[in-house]
């Protein structure tokens, strides 16, 4: 998954910021194609993007008459919403007509390549199976773990810990959720506790072990994950 | 048309089929009288010696006479014959004029008032009188077909009248059947109409109507300047609504109607002033950083005019001056969104997961060049709340901004959405920055900064942003609380009550 270029549709009129936005796709390693008319877009195939960035004051087309045009042909390809009207009315007229995502204007490049791959990642994890970090295979489906090809054994709980974080890799997993959702809660429903498991989880792990990363204030994450 | 006018149109318009049809039963009445009076004058005359004198010279009888008899008083008028009359010798009778004609001595004026005329026939209808004119043939019809008597109206050149046959009770002989024929040399007696009463009479209705209306068109008129004044008050005053009419109710119609067009103009003014205040507040507060990013970006472009690499802190400082512009335009708009009322927010079911997300993500720019962490976790599922989004999340922002804009470098964010009970939410930001005084977090937690105040840029960082995160807070029902973090900065917490997920997800 890694190693394939995502194409990216960026309906965008304004040149000075669909060249920036251009510029911060590709150096992001996605493929655009920039449109600058509504009536374009109408014309053009979603079903070839992984991803559409959509503005909505268009020439020709509105935004969201090509978003209904898309959806209404039963595509549903992740379409962002870009908007400079930060109006609630809008947000939600997009989200009824099918918007996965807005972002509001002025925006930084990072924070829209940020919700980009968010949205290209989403459908690949809802499709559960195996998870790889580093040098670690999580099989969710078959509830085993191999580290380098050898497989791990596991203790319930550091099972269930482990895979919490692998049905979202890269996603923080707050120790709250962790404690209350993993953990027997008559037992060692404790964060405390969770710290324990987690600790024993890393050491069977081995140097795959950091791939269950602490995150500050908020709980652990499966890091360098990759399906 | 004015309503005095067209109330006297309505009357005039109701009397003229019914005076039409008064004067078509009057005349109908009037005609039956004559025709009635006709055949009894056409009896009497006969049974008291015409017959006999019919019979004994069928060829010479006729009867003329002069003036008419009327029907209540038929043979007691003088009665003048002028031709086979008291005489029993057939005086020279004027000559019979054809069918249709008057008799000469009408015709020639010899009569001046009505004239009545009479003839006998046999069974056959025929006369052996030969001046004797032939009776209209609807009446022989009407007789042939089993009638006593018909009647006819009678038009000619020298006068109008009615024409009667009439079959005598002994059915036979040259006079069995009697035509007696009634001519008006000065037409109109019979159809004569009281034209002149029907006028004042009409006249009389409409002056009623024109009167008794008065009050009405009065009232109505009083209306009318009662609604200009109170639309030159700007429905400030209502109009007089005393009564328990029609016109009570218009008044009454028109006070509702003025009270909410009094409340839409309250509420354009209302938001024409913020609107106003808005573009006057961010034209102030927006040249001061937009000048300071002025700055850093002529610093860059002079470091590489030189061909020296632009200086990370310049460029940070940029980013930084750049984020804090663009949040502080989302917060004018919000105070805008909020000080013009309820009617402005838009509430609808929102995922307070992807609030915070996507909070989290508009950060990373701002943490990332001073490595400031910045971290959240949401919970798997979605959870639901109705807000206005675009107020929540700028709410959420100001928090986070805050959390990250005055930690230090190297420092740590973290925001947690939980759910810490069954039907609650809880957003808390936590960073190690280096806090604040128990005084000054006594001040966040319960201190009303007013918007004119806050908006100042000041080093705390609790100004505009806090303020607006308190007020969309309140505005959803949502409890802010601030509290020093276990790792020795700030730890805030929206904590408000979940919604139900909606049937049809939006996201």
């Amino acid at each position: 998954m890694a190693n394939v270029t995502h194409r990216i549709l960026l309906v965008e009129d304004d040149a000075s910021l669909g060249r920036q936005i251009v510029k911060s796709m590709e150096e992001a390693g996605f493929e655009p194609t920039w449109l600058t008319d509504g009536d374009a877009a109408m014309r053009e195939s979603p079903r070839a993007f992984a991803l559409i960035v959509l503005d909505l004051m268009l020439p020709g087309a509105y935004g969201l008459d090509i978003l209904k045009h898309i959806r209404a042909a039963g595509n549903s390809v992740p379409v962002l919403i870009l908007s400079a009207r930060n109006e609630t009315r809008d947000k939600v007229r997009a989200l009824e007509l099918g918007a996965d995502d807005f972002v509001t204007k002025p925006f930084f490049p990072e924070e829209l390549i940020a919700r980009i791959r968010a949205r290209i990642r989403r459908p690949s994890l809802e499709a559960g199976g195996l998870v790889r970090a580093g040098g670690l295979e999580v099989d969710l489906a078959a509830r085993s773990v191999k580290v380098d090809g050898e497989t791990v054994e596991l203790t319930r709980v550091e099972f269930d810990l482990l895979a919490a974080l692998a049905r979202r890799p890269g996603a923080a997993v707050a120790r709250s959720w962790l404690a209350d959702n993993v953990l027997d809660p008559d037992r060692e429903g404790t964060e405390r506790t969770l710290d324990v498991h987690v600790s024993r989880l890393r050491r069977k792990l081995g140097a795959s072990g950091k791939c269950v990363a602490t995150v500050w204030g908020v709980g652990y994450r499966l890091a360098e994950a990759s399906e | 048309m004015r309503l005095r006018a067209r109330l006297a149109l309505t009357v005039l318009a109701a009397a003229a089929p019914l005076l039409a049809g008064v004067a078509w039963l009057r005349g109908d009445l009037e005609r039956r009288d004559a025709d009635r009076a006709l055949r009894e004058f056409a009896l009497v005359r006969m049974e008291s010696g015409g017959r006999d004198r019919c019979e004994a010279d069928p060829a010479f009888f006729a009867i003329t006479a002069s003036p008419l008899p009327r029907a209540p008083d038929v043979g007691g008028r003088p009665v003048v014959e002028l031709g086979g009359g008291s005489s029993d010798l057939p005086a020279p009778l004027p000559p019979v004029p054809p069918e249709g004609g008057a008799p000469a001595d009408v015709a020639t004026g010899a009569a001046t008032g009505p004239v009545t005329q009479l003839w006998a026939y046999a069974d056959d209808l025929t006369s052996m009188n030969p001046r004797a004119p032939a009776p209209p043939d609807e009446l022989v019809a009407t007789l042939r077909s089993g009638g006593d008597a018909a009647g006819a109206a009678y038009v000619a050149a020298g006068g109008s009248g009615r024409q009667v046959l009439v079959r005598t009770p002994w059915r036979g002989g040259p006079c069995a059947f009697v035509f007696v024929r009634r001519i008006d040399p000065a037409p109109g007696e019979f159809a004569s109409f009281p034209i002149w009463s029907a006028v004042a009479l009409v006249a009389a209705m409409v002056g009623v109507v024109a009167f008794a209306a008065g009050s009405v068109v009065r009232r109505i008129r009083k209306l009318t300047a009662d609604v200009g004044r109170s639309a030159d008050q700007r429905y400030a005053s209502p109009v007089d609504e005393r009564g328990a009419d029609e016109i009570s109710d218009l008044a009454r119609a028109f006070n509702a109607a003025g009270h909410e067009i009094r409340g839409h103009l309250d509420d354009m003014a209302r938001r024409e002033e913020t609107l106003r205040t808005f573009l006057a507040n961010t034209t102030h507060d927006v040249m001061t950083p937009l000048a300071v990013l002025q700055g850093h970006l002529s610093a860059m472009r002079k470091q590489a005019a030189e061909g020296r690499p632009a200086d990370a802190e310049t460029a940070t400082a940029a980013v930084e001056e750049a984020h804090y512009l663009g949040s502080l335009v989302h917060n004018l708009s919000a105070v805008a969104k909020l000080d013009a009322g309820p009617r402005q927010v838009h509430l609808a079911p929102m995922r307070v997961d992807e609030v915070v997300q996507r909070v989290v993500e508009r950060h990373w720019p701002l943490a990332s060049p001073r490595a400031i962490e910045i971290e959240c976790a949401v919970p798997e599922e979605p959870v639901w709340f109705d807000a206005d989004v675009t107020l929540f999340e700028q709410a959420v922002s100001n928090v986070v901004g805050n959390a990250v804009r005055y930690n230090r470098a190297g420092g740590h964010v973290a925001v947690l959405l939980e759910e810490p009970s069954a039907t609650e939410f809880s957003i808390r930001v936590i960073d190690d920055g280096p806090g604040v005084s128990d005084e000054a977090l006594a001040k966040l937690g319960s201190r009303e900064y007013r918007t004119d105040e806050a908006r100042r840029r000041n080093p705390e960082g609790s100004g505009l942003g806090l303020d607006i995160a308190r007020r969309v807070a309140s505005f959803h029902r949502v409890k802010l609380s601030f509290r020093k973090s276990e790792y020795g900065g700030l730890e805030v917490e929206f904590r408000g009550v979940r919604s139900p997920a909606p049937r049809i997800s939006a996201a």
